[in-house]
């Protein structure tokens, strides 16, 4: 068995038994410890466990023959895109980088979808998102929203991982109580010194990673939430109208977008529960998963492109629920003249104070 | 003179308050963010804790003197 070693949380320097006063004492900074104490923190430190994201494997479904007819595959020579659709479905462009794509002469899948969310909205409702998009937008230059033409409305199935898991964690903090006094002669600074436990467990359902390299990560946790509760089964007939990308980044790949994800939440989750302290400071965290798996789905997607001064605008809208979401250009003229104009009613106002203030 | 300091008041000021109106407008234009957390995703009624300990280690207290006033020190 080891020896645990206690650090001083007032200095940080190893603290020792002072036989002297029986009490764990601090040699560099005097300050001493309470035996009862130390031995609760050294029952707490013994049942610490390593961390583990560890996630169960994944078999998935095959594509049946059945499951293929009717189906067509397009190949983007431009960005490497391979796209599914059914064969009733013209495809023309690639919905990612806009150049022609081809009709490829067999289908060779790779995992069939578990689950799919049909689209709720229409390519109208993304136009209309995307005029609604613009509103309000004091800063966005009026010849790009005027002259604006989307190049192609798309309405894409992204492929998606959904990551479900359990995590148990157990977390430690090292916390402060502050107190403040004076007398005559001196001020005095009180600062109480505990060691926060907290154990527990939370679930995880469907977490989305995007499992597309063309489609930009950023663009897709943007389009979050979908309403999982609608999901179905996967049919082929779903595809019909619209493009299906097939994932170009494993579940493994993914996987790590996931763990961060976890661990912030729970890591906040926790620290929800720490409270009526001055300073909180995590000085430990372990978090295991407990019975992870994930599912491979298709959500829907309206992908709207467009350039503008020769840079190029992605905008997307939740095909389910129809939050729309896209970065947009601003014109510096319109910056400057909004920054003028807030600085000249600021400074009027703050200098009439200022003076009467002053003369009072 | 009784015009410098509100003048140069009013200039920080009113430089501090249009950046940060500015910022705000300049917010509106971005949409796109990486996400960090998986707060939604947490099932519902599946937080739980089993272990909540507050274990008090030590106190420590700083005295600092007061700085004493100038007549005194003169005396």
């Amino acid at each position: 068995m080891g020896l645990q070693e206690y650090r001083c949380p007032c200095c940080g320097g190893s603290i020792e038994f002072n036989s002297s006063i029986g009490k764990m004492k601090c040699p560099f900074c005097d300050t001493e410890f309470e035996m009862e104490s130390l031995k609760d923190l050294d029952q707490a430190l013994d049942k610490e466990e390593p961390e583990s994201m560890t996630w169960n494997s994944y078999e998935g479904q095959s594509w049946s023959g059945e499951d293929m007819t009717g189906m067509a595959a397009y190949h983007c020579k431009s960005c490497g895109a391979e796209i599914v659709t059914a064969e009733t479905t013209a495809a023309s462009a690639c919905p990612f980088c806009g150049n022609p794509i081809v009709m490829m002469n067999n289908f060779a899948g790779n995992l069939k979808p578990d689950f799919i969310i049909p689209f709720k909205l229409d390519k109208n409702a993304a136009k209309e998102a995307l005029t609604k998009h613009f509103q309000g937008k004091r800063l966005l230059p009026s010849a790009f929203s005027s002259q604006n033409h989307i190049d192609e409305v798309t309405g894409v199935y992204v492929p998606f991982w959904l990551f479900n898991s359990g995590a148990d964690a157990d977390i430690r903090y090292k916390c402060t109580k502050v107190r403040r006094w004076s007398d005559a002669d001196y001020n005095y600074k009180e600062t109480k010194y505990y060691t926060v436990l907290r154990s527990g467990s939370l679930a995880f359902e469907n977490i989305p990673v995007d499992a597309s390299k063309k489609m930009a990560d950023d663009l897709m946790d943007s389009l979050e939430p979908f309403k999982f509760e609608e999901k179905k089964d996967f049919m082929t007939a779903y595809l019909s109208g619209y493009l299906a990308d097939k994932y170009d980044v494993s579940a493994d790949e993914s996987v790590e977008r996931a763990n961060v994800r976890i661990k912030n939440s729970t890591i906040q989750q926790f620290r929800s529960t720490v409270k009526d302290y001055d300073t909180v400071e995590t000085e430990n965290s372990n978090i295991r998963l407990r019975d992870g798996s994930y599912k491979y789905v298709l959500l829907p997607m309206w992908i709207l492109n467009t350039s503008w001064n020769g840079q190029k605008f992605v905008f997307g809208m939740n095909g389910q629920t129809g939050k729309f979401v896209g970065d947009l250009p601003m014109d510096k003229g319109k910056f400057w003249k909004y920054f003028l104009l807030y600085f000249v009613i600021a400074a009027v106002i703050v200098f009439i104070i200022a003076y009467l203030l002053m003369n009072k | 003179m009784e015009f410098v300091y509100p003048i140069l008041i009013a200039i920080v000021v009113g430089l501090i308050i249009a950046f940060v109106l500015t910022s705000g407008l300049r917010a509106e234009l971005k949409s796109v963010h990486q996400a960090t957390q998986a707060n939604i995703y947490i099932k519902q009624g599946s937080f739980k804790l089993s272990n909540e300990q507050d274990l008090y280690i030590c106190t420590k207290v700083d005295k600092t003197a007061k700085p004493k006033p100038q007549q005194q020190q003169q005396r």
